[in-house]
């Protein structure tokens, strides 16, 4: 679990670095059809074979996505849960670990393994056992979601986090308040730490359960030889014991695709009425105070703004400038709906973290307005094409990850099955030129333009007032 | 992989009592892929192998050497991990870490081992770097870049690296298999190393890593022609050399039995298993169901056991320790646990269980490009494969004998035997001793091979 927890200390950082993976892949074709001595990804189909994939609602008004491979000897499944924005990020922890404890107890005689993965709008709780178990798969999961779990395992699974769950350092205070200030929610909307962590009561957790496993809120992605595994009828049965009372039944009103529960206009509409804990001083550089007691790690500065994203050309040209910027910098990229949400991560220097800022800075700057070549932009491409499918086979040839990463790139349910190729030759297509352009007029931070909040953390009143004091020409 | 064949069920099938019967392993293993490998002969002796898996656009390389660390000379302990590490220094086209820079800019993964005769590299990549991957690695074998200053580096960062240390203890292993030189696995002596001429290492790379004992394996969704052509043509130019084959050493028919240093109530017993995969793999089935096996009445009170086991790919080990037991009841729990998993009806449902556990493990290695081709890389280094052509995974992997629970339950009689039978026990290996060679003696018995089938069969 220790493992698991260093990914999810920082629902905001995850958010950030669930962008820093790589996340593109392509067309289903045949393989057979394939150039073999083709040396460019998009050459090359990277998605599987998955055919024209389109999730479908189930009786209970859960929506399901098969992905079928004959031969597959595994079934692994893929649950994921639209998260609410404005929630404490420490009671979705919460809730997202009692799931994780209960189906892994249940789990325990089918010997699958289970994972929680925690993303910018979404949960996921992944398991991967063998097809040959896949009726005892299937049960455990449907037992799991049959009832709320009792205030006795929210408690128990509570004091098992903070038991394991490390105090947040500089870098995720520093990335958690920027993102805070950017998209205008509270800070412990983006950061668990210990203190915030007691803090969710009983009911707040019971309610937070039924609201985030309630069946419209989901899509349970299955990816086996469906045929061979018969599991359509395991899948009814599933559906029709599942048909909890739904809580938030009007939240995603007159949305016929799946896609618009994770992508909804519905999430701006909510946000607008939370509010940042961070101040919004324009241009200057505001520091974010722990609750309790000082932090570890060097003073860090986080510099972020959002950017509109409204096509696919302009997420992929984000995509790849981001990925280009991260061999010398810090530059991190999470795209929730149509738009991104931009960081750069500084280190400071702790005995001169004043003078070290505009060093830090001028560098960024050079990086973001130099021209790349054509060989780095490919060498970026190809790097997080492959790292996407190499990891995926690692994962057991687990296709319901690069299913969820469909899901992010697309617009539409018609898009899923595309969405992977079609971002990774968008990718492919992106001229120096064009990046240096969108690099220019986007991501180059500017204490002159509002869009940019600046967030310290880890240095004292005087080195932040020197920091706020314009340097003389 | 595709096409996988329809579930193979023995319900029906009559046993010997008459009894319809299900058996799990064997159902289980019937989901294996159903795919072939291509073996070739390429002709600079290097055995080729080739599989596909069509599931994600990405392939994977296992390459093996019959080297490792029990090759080692005396007082140049680690030799073969620096000269394998040394493989990463470039080429006459790679400047030093270029083949692994190539990997990993492409997203891949890349792993090396080194075991006591057996050396290996295995990676993942996506498809489109799949060329360039094996030029490279060709490249390395047949033109490494060998100065005294890479050569120094090498030394170095094989003498930090720790790994490769037997879970059951060189000393266990070396004394079981009675091979001095497997002492060399946990052994590193970095000076007499660096002093080596770099005439003199890039001689032992040649011998050590020739391609005349390789085993190279590629597993992609390309179609097996295509992949062994190509490959082909990457050593067309490499002069003519006869294919040496390394068939599996027959373990010697002994057992291990030591304690730890001022622990007399702590016994260990350590058989020598056969370097080859089906046996470890019911070696696997035999540790996992002592491991799960039920105490029997009588036992006595506190007495615990433990069985673990070293998947050298060409030493293997088993090891049962024990613990709160005087040696003589210490042999004699370890005797009746086996004699139980191989005789007692109640104690084969324990065995039935753990076998369809490791054909849950198998299935998956051999559905995943990567373990695909590590477990070849392992399997078929091991043992080559009669002749050049195609042939089933399943028969290159002799997953219809794995099935056969007699052949597990047979194992498990053997290893009692050997403690049973009247004969020496292993000499212990020369250096150190941190354990104690049990005076009394144990036995042998032949290993698990045919010859030794048929001596437990006549006990």
């Amino acid at each position: 679990m220790n493992h698991s927890l260093s990914r999810v200390i920082l629902i905001g950082g995850v958010l950030a670095w669930s962008a820093c993976r790589p996340k593109d892949t392509m067309i289903p074709v045949d393989f057979e059809t394939l150039d073999p001595n083709s040396r460019a990804p998009s050459d090359t189909s990277q998605a599987p074979r998955w055919g024209n994939i389109q999730p479908r609602r189930l009786a209970s008004k859960a929506s399901v996505l098969l992905l079928d491979e004959p031969g597959a000897a595994k079934l692994h499944l893929r649950l994921l849960v639209a998260t609410d924005p404005t929630q404490r990020a420490a009671t979705t922890m919460v809730v997202g670990y009692t799931a994780l404890h209960v189906l892994r107890k249940r789990l325990e005689l089918a010997r699958a393994r289970a994972r929680i993965e925690f993303g910018a709008d979404r949960l996921e709780i992944s398991i991967s056992g063998s097809a040959a178990d896949s009726q005892e798969i299937i049960d455990a999961l449907e037992d799991t979601f049959e009832r709320a779990p009792s205030g006795r395992q929210f408690a128990a699974t509570r004091g098992r986090l903070l038991g394991e769950l490390p105090r947040p350092d500089t870098t995720a205070f520093a990335v958690a308040g920027a993102a805070s200030a950017v998209l205008g929610r509270p800070l412990d909307t983006q950061l668990v730490s210990p203190e915030w962590l007691k803090k969710p009561e009983p009911d707040e957790l019971a309610a937070s359960w039924e609201r985030t496993f309630s069946p419209d809120r989901a899509l349970l992605i299955v990816h086996t030889d469906v045929s061979r595994a018969e599991l359509d009828p395991s899948l009814k049965k599933f559906a029709s014991a599942w048909p909890r009372k739904v809580a938030f039944a009007t939240l995603f009103r007159g949305m016929n695709d799946v896609i618009d529960i994770f992508r909804g206009s519905h999430r701006r509409e909510r946000d607008r009425k939370t509010k940042a804990s961070v101040g919004e001083a324009v241009g200057q550089i505001v520091r974010v105070e722990p609750p309790l007691g000082d932090l570890k790690g060097r003073p860090t500065l986080v510099i972020a703004r959002t950017v509109a994203l409204e096509s696919d050309q302009d997420r992929a040209l984000a995509r790849l400038t981001q990925r280009h910027l991260q061999s010398t910098i810090d530059a991190r990229l999470s795209i929730e709906g149509s738009k991104g949400l931009w960081l750069y991560r500084l280190s400071l220097d702790p005995k001169r973290p004043a003078a070290s800022l505009i060093r830090e800075v001028a560098r960024v700057e050079d990086q973001v307005q130099r021209l790349p070549q054509r060989w780095e932009l490919e060498q970026a491409a190809s790097l997080w094409l492959g790292a996407r499918l190499v990891e995926a086979s690692l994962n057991g040839e687990d296709w319901t990850g690069l299913a969820s990463e469909a899901l992010s790139l697309s617009d539409t349910d018609d898009d899923i099955a595309s969405s992977l190729s079609r971002d990774a030759v968008l990718m492919g297509e992106v001229s120096p030129e064009a990046l240096h352009e969108f690099a220019v007029a986007h991501v180059l931070p500017s204490r002159d333009d509002p869009a940019w909040r600046w967030v310290v953390v880890g240095v004292d009143t005087q080195t932040l007032q020197d920091m706020n004091t314009p340097a003389p020409p | 992989m595709e096409g996988a064949p329809p579930p193979v069920t023995t319900e029906g099938e009559a046993t010997p009592e008459g009894e319809a019967m299900r058996d799990g392993a064997a159902e289980i293993l019937s989901w294996a892929p159903s795919g072939e490998l291509l073996t070739r002969t390429l002709r600079n002796g290097l055995l080729l192998v080739v599989a596909q898996d069509r599931s994600l656009a990405v392939a994977a390389i296992g390459l093996s050497f019959p080297t490792g660390y029990a090759d080692d000379p005396k007082g140049q302990e680690g030799l073969t991990r620096a000269l394998a590490l040394h493989l990463e220094q470039g080429s006459r086209e790679l400047r030093p870490g270029g083949r692994l820079a190539r990997i990993h800019g492409a997203g891949g993964y890349t792993a090396m081992a080194v075991g006591a005769k057996q050396t290996r590299y295995e990676g993942l990549i996506p498809v489109w770097s799949l060329w360039d991957t094996l030029t490279d690695l060709t490249g390395v074998l047949h033109n490494p870049t060998v100065n005294e200053i890479r050569w120094r580096q090498s030394v170095s960062r094989a003498t930090k690296d720790r790994s490769g240390v037997p879970r059951v203890g060189a000393q266990s292993v070396a004394s079981a298999w009675s091979e001095p030189a497997l002492l060399a696995g946990s052994a590193r002596s970095g000076k007499p190393l660096t002093g080596l001429h770099p005439a003199k290492v890039r001689a032992e790379i040649q011998r050590r890593f020739a391609a005349h004992e390789a085993t190279l394996i590629v597993v992609s969704p390309f179609t097996l022609e295509e992949v062994a052509n190509k490959v082909e043509a990457l050593y067309e130019d490499r002069p003519p050399r006869q294919r040496v084959r390394h068939p599996p050493t027959p373990p010697p028919p002994t057992v291990m039995i030591g304690s730890p240093k001022g622990r007399s109530k702590q016994q260990r017993f350590t058989w020598p298993i056969e370097g080859s995969y089906d046996a470890i793999w019911r070696a696997r089935v035999v540790c996992g169901a002592l491991n799960r096996q039920p105490r029997a009445a009588g036992e006595p009170a506190g007495a615990k056991l433990k069985c673990v086991l070293h998947e050298d790919p060409r030493r293997p080990a088993l090891q049962v320790s024990t613990s709160g037991l005087q040696p003589s009841e210490a042999r004699q729990l370890v005797i009746e646990r086996l004699t139980r998993l191989a005789q007692d009806p109640v104690d084969h449902d324990v065995v039935d269980i753990e076998r369809e556990r490791q054909a849950r493990a198998l299935v998956g290695e051999l559905h995943a490009p990567l373990s695909l081709a590590s477990l070849l890389a392992r399997a078929l280094g091991a043992r080559d494969v009669e002749a050049d052509g195609r042939v089933g995974i399943s028969t290159a992997l002799d997953l219809e004998s794995l099935s056969s629970p007699t052949r597990v339950t047979d194992m498990a009689g053997r290893l009692a035997a050997r403690l049973l039978e009247p004969r020496p026990l292993a000499p212990p290996a020369p250096a150190e001793s941190a354990e104690s060679a049990d005076p009394a003696s144990p036995p042998a018995g032949p290993e698990d091979t045919d010859a030794e089938r048929s001596a437990a069969g006549a006990q």
